[in-house]
């Protein structure tokens, strides 16, 4: 009985390797090159470009958290925030994203972080 | 109408069956590698599964992964005779054995999906680039671990090291992401 099991767990295993695969082949083809923020607001850019990192309400996670208010205590001049999100910073902490991501972009997640994240 | 002089269960030599495991193993990694470095990483949350955020449910699914390949690890001990706990080799050990393996591979998909999908190929420092690397070798490896055993007449030696460069390979994955993430930010909750 525990060995069926098992075969059968087995199984599975092997056609999620498959689907594994096959989704990765399958997200190549529709998403490779998709800018993130192809929708424009700022809540979607942050949610395909920095949720990951920053969680999905600003809570942190790998990157800080910046809902509640955090962002705009680290960043008083908004500016500066946009320079961070361009360039990144250094030591592999946050990775650029002025090449994916236009300025009129940036601005709008930077301006979603600081006024609706979190809020 | 066989020829009488053919052998009945020809194999190939042991080299090139050696270099054909070696070969779907590095094809593989290969694979993974191109695949995550050429693909255009979405950063993207993708999943969270029943997480609060994908962050949480890689460090989770991670360490579970890293505790089946643990408890892989001390069976195949057992069953090669290296350690003698429990004194007798219970009948379902092998099993357990088995499912585990299949248990630590299952749990770590999803975090391999998220990786290769969403963060790609990696070179930022020291970490990301061990990180990036072994997470390709790992699969190759583990492809040639699985073919080993299903596979007859091969050296005594091959499963052990293959199965012992695969849960290496785990553990340093498991060390430059949760391991890494802990003691940055803390255990993540749910």
């Amino acid at each position: 009985m525990f060995k069926k099991a098992v075969n059968v767990i087995e199984v599975l295993a092997l056609v999620a390797a498959l689907g594994f695969a096959v989704a990765l082949a399958r997200g190549s083809d529709s998403g490779s090159g998709a800018g993130a923020g192809e929708s424009g607001s700022g809540a979607a850019i942050y949610s395909s470009n920095c949720a990951s990192c920053h969680g999905n309400s600003g809570q942190g996670g790998v990157g800080p958290e910046l809902g509640d208010g955090k962002v705009v205590e680290a960043y008083p001049d908004a500016a500066d925030e946009v320079a961070v999100v361009k360039q990144g910073l250094g030591g592999g902490r946050m990775p650029a994203f002025g090449g994916r991501l236009d300025d009129e972009e940036i601005r709008a997640v930077v301006d979603y972080t600081r006024t609706q994240l979190g809020n | 109408m066989a020829t009488p002089n053919a052998a009945p269960t020809a194999r190939p030599a042991l080299p090139v069956r050696l270099l054909g495991l070696l070969l779907a193993g590095a094809a593989v990694s290969v694979a993974l590698g191109v695949y995550s470095d050429v693909h255009d990483p979405t950063g993207e949350q993708t999943y969270t599964l029943f997480f609060t955020a994908t962050i949480n449910f890689k460090v989770w699914f991670a360490t579970v992964a890293v505790f089946f390949a643990l408890v892989q690890i001390l069976t195949a001990m057992r069953l090669f005779g290296k350690i003698h706990i429990p004194r007798q080799v219970p009948r379902w050990l092998g099993d357990v054995h088995r499912l585990s393996g299949t248990l630590a591979f299952g749990f770590s998909l999803p975090v391999a999906y998220h990786c290769l999908w969403a963060l790609g190929f990696q070179s930022t420092d020291t970490r990301v680039l061990a990180h990036s690397l072994v997470g390709c070798f790992f699969y190759g490896i583990f492809t040639v671990k699985v073919l080993s055993v299903r596979s007859h007449g091969l050296p005594d030696w091959l499963l052990p090291l293959v199965g012992g460069a695969t849960f290496a390979a785990l553990v340093v994955i498991w060390t430059t992401s949760s391991v890494w993430f802990w003691t940055e930010f803390g255990f993540p909750s749910f």
